[in-house]
């Protein structure tokens, strides 16, 4: 059952990174950013095999192992594109780990973020074992829609059903656990666990691995000791929940475009990897779809006031390229199955009441203010306190004059405003609202910001 | 730095108490939380009497509180079936934990007839609609 979960693993994660490494191209006699397309890869692998898995669904039951062909023959396509877009690649890997040169260069730095980091997949572990179903979002919509898509045979559609909860709710998370059970032959409650653990995992190693190629390997233990300073991200990262994906993909994004504005590894891929991301954002979770926007949004005000508008429509087509193959299926997804979301479907003229009552403002202002300064151990991303890191460490010159920080500032921006609005003009009763849903909204951008943050660290903190 | 690395590692290790999981397995002899592992083989025994198509009602006497976990457990655990937290249908799955139960139910939904007792809270009434 293992292997089985193990192979399964494996293929979404090899499907990833071959597909990243493609879209970023040949670069000429370098091993471009190997570590940074691993990592990004799996988060793309597994939500490209989701995708493929959900499609598959709507012309053969999954349990015949059908579409295990169509995931066989993109591995194959991808695989005959990457090794010649690649070939630094397999010097690389035909060289073997040097084992002399990762022995030699951990810092002390280094071992103590790997001594913290090793504590955190205990605790993954500890809370696992307490709650082997995950939290209450997990079986109650993530896991739930998984059974539907695994057990259903031909009712499977019974998970649009007005009965449950959120049944207009993408499908990324449950799809993908219903491929690794469908690989696996049965149902198992390790597979979405295990899952649940690799997208936490992921969002540690982007974030050292994309903050150590831009700005070297002590900024990059830093980052990742700051991420792992929320004990949020602790609590919630065994619940299963799908924030931890979205999470990923925000911070994906945002590193892929840090990298496509970066002097070093400046390639139009990125782009097309970012857009590829935010496609998938719309998989995982509803706020994809603000997220795309804030990208929009944030991309344009940039050019503009940066004067670089010019450069716009040659980057929207990069950036679409990736976007539109996505869209289009989860499109479909939405105008052909899912039913109105709750949110949108109650918009009327409460909505305008809502709009225009002040104490909602001051109730999601004050409830903002403290999930940014809260230590509480279930709730924890305290935004408030990444400014402390420049107090330690100096400010950047010129930190703010880079177009992919502005970006990633103005993003992080909209999406806040975004969650504001949304909770304004909720239907439901805004203080159960907040209470169930912010501190996870407020943990799918803890990555990104910290991610932008440690890029606006002085220069000298990469030394000191 | 020395704080950095010091708060990451309290908060890594402060939410888990992993003294729980090693106090449950020197009792039970389980590491894993085993409540909804429970909770979902209760309902083996009705597993073949539902279609996989079917819509089914449910009722619990718990308190309104923990009814609403109680009926999404039942849901989670009977997918693809579907089941509606009403009395209003022509089978109905009921959640009763407690030796009295099945009485303060018949009372409630006097239109409803046991059709399978599992003799271990869960129970599939007929006759609802």
């Amino acid at each position: 059952m293992f292997i089985r979960l193990g192979m399964g693993l494996f293929g979404a994660g090899l499907a990833g990174f071959l597909l990243v490494s493609v879209i970023l191209g040949e670069a000429p006699g370098k091993r471009l950013v190997f570590w940074l397309r691993f990592w990004l890869g799996i988060g793309c692998g597994l939500g490209i095999t989701s995708l493929h898995y959900f499609f598959w669904r709507l012309v053969a039951d999954p349990a015949r192992g059908l579409f295990l062909i169509g995931e066989f023959l993109l591995l194959l396509i991808l695989f005959g594109n990457y090794a010649s877009a690649s070939p630094a690649d397999w010097v690389f890997l035909r060289g073997g780990p040097n084992l002399k040169n990762i022995l030699k260069q951990p810092s002390l730095l280094a071992w103590v973020f790997l001594m913290v980091a090793g504590f955190a997949l205990l605790t993954h572990i500890v809370g696992f074992l307490k709650k082997p179903h995950g939290g209450w979002d997990a079986w109650m919509i993530w896991n739930l829609d998984a059974r539907f898509l695994f057990r259903g045979g031909e009712y499977w559609q019974n998970l649009f059903a007005p009965q449950l909860i959120h049944p207009d709710y993408p499908l990324m998370v449950p799809a993908s656990v219903a491929r690794l059970w469908s690989i696996m032959g049965k149902e198992s409650i390790f597979a979405p666990a295990v899952l649940g653990g690799i997208y936490a995992v992921s969002i540690i190693a982007v974030l050292v691995t994309a903050v150590r190629y831009l700005r070297g390997p002590r900024l990059g233990y830093i980052a990742g000791l700051a991420l792992l300073g929320s004990a949020g991200f602790h609590f919630h990262a065994p619940t299963q929940s799908s924030d931890f994906p979205l999470g990923l993909y925000i911070l994906g994004i945002l590193v892929s475009i840090n990298f496509y504005d970066s002097d070093e590894y400046s390639r139009p891929g990125f782009l097309v990897v970012a857009g590829l991301l935010a496609g998938l954002a719309t998989w995982t979770k509803n706020e994809g779809w603000l997220l795309l926007v804030a990208l929009i949004l944030a991309r344009s005000v940039q050019a503009v006031f940066r004067q670089t508008a010019a450069n716009l429509w040659r980057e929207a087509r990069l950036f679409f390229g990736g976007l539109a193959p996505i869209l289009a299926l989860v499109l479909f997804f939405k105008l052909w199955f899912a039913p109105a979301n709750d949110l949108v479907a109650a918009w009327g003229p409460a909505t305008l009441e809502n709009l225009l009552d002040a104490n909602r403002y001051t109730s999601v202002a004050g409830e903002f203010l403290w999930q940014s300064v809260s230590l509480d151990p279930k709730i924890s991303t305290p935004f408030a306190m990444l400014p402390l890191l420049f107090l330690f460490f100096g400010f950047r010159k010129n930190g703010l004059k880079r177009p992919g920080v502005i970006v990633g500032l103005l993003v992080l921006a909209i999406m806040f405003a975004g969650y504001a609005i949304i909770f304004i003009t909720t239907p439901h009763r805004l203080e159960w609202h907040l209470y169930t849903a912010n501190a996870r909204l407020f943990l799918q951008l803890w990555p990104g910001a910290v991610f932008i943050v440690v890029l606006l660290l002085s220069d000298s903190a990469q030394q000191n | 730095m020395v704080a950095l690395a010091l708060l990451a590692l309290y908060n890594t290790l402060r939410y888990q108490d992993a003294g729980e999981i090693l106090s449950r397995a020197q009792r039970s002899g389980r590491w894993m939380g085993y409540s909804l592992i429970r909770f979902e083989v209760q309902w083996d025994c009705l597993r073949e009497d539902l279609e996989p198509h079917a819509l089914v009602g449910f009722v619990t006497p718990l308190p309104p509180e923990i009814a609403t976990e109680y009926y999404l457990l039942a849901q989670y655990t009977l997918a693809p079936v579907l089941v509606e937290n009403s009395a209003q249908h022509a089978l109905v799955l009921a959640y009763a934990p407690d030796p009295g139960d099945l009485d303060t139910l018949l009372s409630a939904h006097p239109n409803l007839r046991v059709r399978k007792n599992c003799q271990n809270g869960v129970i599939l009434f007929e006759g609802g609609n």
